[in-house]
């Protein structure tokens, strides 16, 4: 059988009775978006490497004990936030969400009233802005866009992987939402941005 | 900051928002290669491992699978060996076990009672044989009298006269294996002993011309032949002989020899085999 043609956790069970070819598949299928999501969750290229490793590492030790349950993908990157998680901790910052952070973002956040459409900026400009305001969202709120964007995971799929109920993550969701819009709207056609 | 606006979130979560494009035109950060080539590697590290395991758990297998035979082929060889090395004595070593054999069929011709259980350990207390001949399992030879005595009573030291008697015949039967191995051992050391002894004999003689004092010495430290290589009448002869012929040394020599070939042969005290020292002796014994 063609190894192309099989999905996730059929390459994973594969690469645990020991076929190599398998796991390379699954790497190459995940190994962007788990990659991409670690840099953009940490902002730390180093610590995004690191983590990128252990996450792999993880997966490779567990081989034995693989079972599917769920996606592959929801596999994946629930040992991804996990690792992510106890980064934070070492780093000595805090996962919760704190008021503050909303708050500075919301100052940082420019409103419709100080933008005139004369003064829009360039699309490198925009998209200079919307990274910077991707990264100044509070990480629980930048974790559940990221794994909504980048990792094509659903609500559900985020509440499980992230260790909570899925309104909870839709919640987090829709405020990650709110802060990236309030962003672009000033550089948008006000019929594009909703 | 304004309450999210729940209609645009809707069309968000639908996959029509800007947000989503803005997102996917964000540079995109490819996984670096030394990266890829780390984490492939360890993912074959992984999966290689077990491989190795399993090579040395057949070689384990097979060590295992191979040591039983090794083991029984080293103790045959073994044996065999110890077998070889022991030769003729081993043999006389077996011999009880063959003159078991025949005293049992006395016992079952005998008409005797059987003895009971409770006779059977008085048979191994009786005093074994003291005989060159027989071993000391022979005193189980004794007939089932021996074992009534027992019965009932205390251990008792009985002495076995019959079974010497008995053990005889036994010995003299020609079909038992044992015996003819033994009567060849015996011959054939008697032989050797006796061609050492010649050989012996003749060059004491020749060194005995040389320097007879030191050869005096020698030969009343050399060990006396231990068999007899004559008939008792013919070697006392012998012996007088040398002495008539003034061959003292040897003379003695021949008749400590003699003395242990046949200590119970009686010769007279004034005989001339004798040495002088002893006849002189025994002369001055009897005139007191």
């Amino acid at each position: 059988m063609d190894s192309l043609a099989l999905d996730d956790s059929a390459l994973m069970l594969r690469y645990r009775d020991g076929d190599l070819r398998a796991f390379e598949l699954l790497y190459a299928r995940h190994k962007g978006a788990l990659y991409r999501y670690l840099q953009r969750l940490t902002r730390d290229a180093e610590a995004a490497n690191d983590l990128f490793q252990e996450v792999w590492g993880k997966i490779i030790a567990s081989r034995d004990r693989y079972e599917v349950r769920a996606q592959f993908k929801t596999f994946l990157f629930q040992i991804a936030h996990n690792c992510a998680v106890d980064y934070f901790r070492r780093i000595g910052r805090s996962w919760a969400h704190h008021s503050a952070d909303i708050a500075e973002l919301a100052d940082m956040i420019p409103g419709e009233e100080a933008e005139a459409p004369e003064s829009r900026a360039s699309s490198a400009e925009v998209q200079s802005a919307f990274r910077r305001a991707l990264d100044a969202l509070p990480p629980e709120q930048r974790d559940v866009f990221l794994l909504y964007e980048e990792c094509g995971l659903s609500l559900e799929e985020i509440g499980r992987v992230t260790g909570v109920a899925k309104e909870t993550a839709k919640s987090r969701l829709r405020y990650a939402v709110s802060k990236l819009r309030a962003v672009l709207e000033p550089h948008q056609p006000a019929s594009i941005v909703s | 900051m304004s309450e999210p606006n729940d209609r645009s979130f809707e069309e968000y979560l639908k996959g029509e928002s800007v947000i989503s494009a803005r997102y996917r035109e964000l540079p995109g950060d490819e996984v670096p290669a030394d990266l890829d080539a780390a984490v492939i590697a360890r993912a074959r590290a992984a999966i290689e491992p077990p491989a190795i395991r399993t090579v040395r758990h057949s070689k384990t297998s097979r060590w295992i699978r191979w040591s039983a035979p090794l083991a029984a082929a080293a103790s045959a060889v073994l044996v065999v060996s110890i077998l070889l090395n022991a030769g003729p004595e081993q043999e006389v070593g077996l011999q009880p076990k063959f003159d078991v054999a025949p005293r049992i069929e006395r016992h079952a011709e005998a008409p005797a009672p059987v003895p009971s259980v409770a006779e059977l350990p008085a048979e191994k207390v009786v005093m074994p044989t003291l005989s060159p001949q027989e071993p000391p399992s022979a005193s189980i030879g004794q007939d089932s009298s021996d074992a009534s005595r027992m019965q009932g009573g205390p251990a008792e030291i009985v002495p076995s006269e019959p079974a010497i008697a008995q053990s005889a015949p036994s010995a003299a039967q020609p079909g038992t294996p044992s015996r003819v191995a033994e009567a060849r051992a015996r011959e054939a050391a008697a032989a050797a002993r006796a061609a050492v002894e010649q050989e012996r004999r003749l060059s004491a003689d020749v060194v005995a011309q040389r320097a007879a004092p030191a050869i005096a010495v020698e030969q009343v430290a050399a060990p006396p032949a231990a068999a007899p290589q004559l008939p008792a009448e013919e070697w006392l002869e012998r012996i007088r002989a040398l002495r008539s012929e003034g061959k003292t040394a040897e003379a003695d020599e021949q008749w400590r020899a003699f003395v242990e070939a046949y200590p119970d042969v009686e010769v007279s005290a004034t005989d001339l085999a004798r040495p002088q020292q002893e006849r002189a002796e025994e002369t001055e014994i009897e005139a007191r």
